[in-house]
This record gives C-alpha cells, sequence and structure tokens, in this order.
C-alpha cells in the first residue's frame, strides 16, 4: 500500500521563529538535510519524529501535520477561537 | 560551508569513475596481451587519476562513503531508509553486472581468447571495488540533495 502524502507547516514555524534547519535538526534528533526533506514535504516522519517536532514548537501534532493541505495557520487558529467561543 | 553538488554533476561523476574503471581493465588486459605499450600505460595512469579523482568528487567530498558504511544507530530514520533502499538496488544490480563479466569472461576465453587465459584477479578486485562504491552510487544518482562539505 502506498504511503499517504503528510502535508505540514515545518517551514513556517521555524521561519517564524527564526531558527536554522541545523539548529532545529539538532533539538529533534534528525540530519540537517531530513528537515529539508520534512519541509519540502517528500518524506513523511515517523510518529516519533513528528511528536518530538510538536513538542519542540509547542504546538499540538495536527496544527502542525495533515494528510489534507494545509490552510495558512492564522486562518486554522482564528477558526478554532471561533468553535471555543461558539 | 556546504554547498549543493546538482545531480546532473553527480551522475557525471558517477560515470566517469566507472568508465575510467573499465578502461583500467582494458588497459591491463591489452597490456597482459600485447605488452606494455605508451598507449596501454598511458590509458592505465589517465584511468587510475580519473578514478582517484571521481571518486574525491561524488563519494568523498559528499560524505556518501562514509555514510553507506556507517552504524544503523548513527542515522537517523530517513537516512536508514535511504540506505536500506541502496543497498537493496546495488545488491541487485550488483548480481547482474558479476553475471554478464563472468558470462563475457567465459565468451572471450573460449570463443575469441585462442587460448589465452584470462587472468580473472583485476576483475576480482574491480568487482570488490563495485560492491563497495555502488550503494554510494545509487544514492548520488537518485537523491535529490545532496552536500558538498
Amino acid at each position: 500500500m502506498e504511503a499517504r502524502k503528510i502535508y505540514n507547516r515545518i517551514a513556517v514555524l521555524r521561519q517564524e521563529r527564526n531558527i536554522s534547519r541545523k539548529d532545529l535538526a539538532e533539538k529533534v534528533g534528525v540530519n540537517f538535510q531530513t528537515v529539508g526533506y520534512l519541509e519540502r514535504e517528500e518524506y513523511n516522519p515517523s510518529l516519533d519524529l513528528a511528536f518530538r517536532i510538536s513538542e519542540y514548537f509547542g504546538l499540538p501534532i495536527d496544527l502542525i501535520f495533515s494528510t489534507e493541505p494545509l490552510r495558512p495557520l492564522s486562518q486554522e487558529l482564528l477558526e478554532r477561537n471561533r468553535g471555543k467561543e461558539e | 560551508m556546504e554547498t549543493v553538488i546538482s545531480q546532473s554533476k553527480r551522475k557525471m561523476w558517477v560515470i566517469i569513475n566507472y568508465v575510467a574503471l573499465v578502461l583500467l581493465l582494458v588497459s591491463f588486459y591489452t597490456a597482459d596481451r600485447m605488452g606494455l605499450t605508451a598507449l596501454t600505460i598511458s590509458g592505465g595512469v589517465i584511468a587510475i587519476l580519473a578514478i582517484i579523482v571521481s571518486f574525491i568528487q561524488v563519494y568523498a567530498r559528499t560524505g556518501l562513503w562514509r555514510f553507506v558504511h556507517t552504524k544503523a544507530e548513527k542515522l537517523d530514520e530517513r537516512e536508514m531508509l535511504v540506505t536500506y533502499e541502496s543497498l537493496r538496488h546495488a545488491y541487485g544490480l550488483f548480481a547482474v553486472i558479476c553475471l554478464l563479466i563472468f558470462l563475457l569472461a567465459e565468451l572471450i576465453t573460449k570463443e575469441f581468447g585462442g587460448g589465452y587465459k584470462l587472468a580473472l584477479m583485476p576483475v576480482i578486485v574491480a568487482l570488490i571495488y563495485l560492491a563497495h562504491v555502488l550503494p554510494a552510487s545509487v544514492i548520488a544518482w537518485t537523491e535529490r540533495e545532496i552536500y558538498r562539505g
């Protein structure tokens, strides 16, 4: 069975926090080239690596990874907040 | 400072490496059959230099040689997958190359050799070299992003 493509927001989050690929790679315990592959969505991370990345960014895993193409993070958060208020 | 070495350049160096290996074998067998001449000596020297230069460019400076010989626990999950795939492809390729070379050697000896006994040792040495560089060649050939240190 062919694996589904996993979309992610790693590149956006990394740029937002102004950290290099090397720094992120060091923090989550992978090679910096692997971060590049993840950002280009050419490699699907294991569950363990996905959790390490979400723990590093301090965000829920479903906010970083998705099986559907991701919308801008601001839009996502706005809708989540609206959902809480209702 | 790491710079990306393009896939086309990597492919070019891999081809040079293998063509030089074949040229070295041809030079050796020509010299073995017809004696040392300026042509066979220069062919051999050029081949050795080309092997060394292309090896440095595509396997040593990119770290691919070390990468495919690194213990699994020192690799991350993507690297382990890349190594596994490269070894799988290299294993299949190596089996086919061995089969073709030994068939060719048999054919040359029996049909066209005229009593000439083909020395197998240079071919075996070339095959051992091939067995070691093939996984790295597969990665150099297929991977999109390889850095040169």
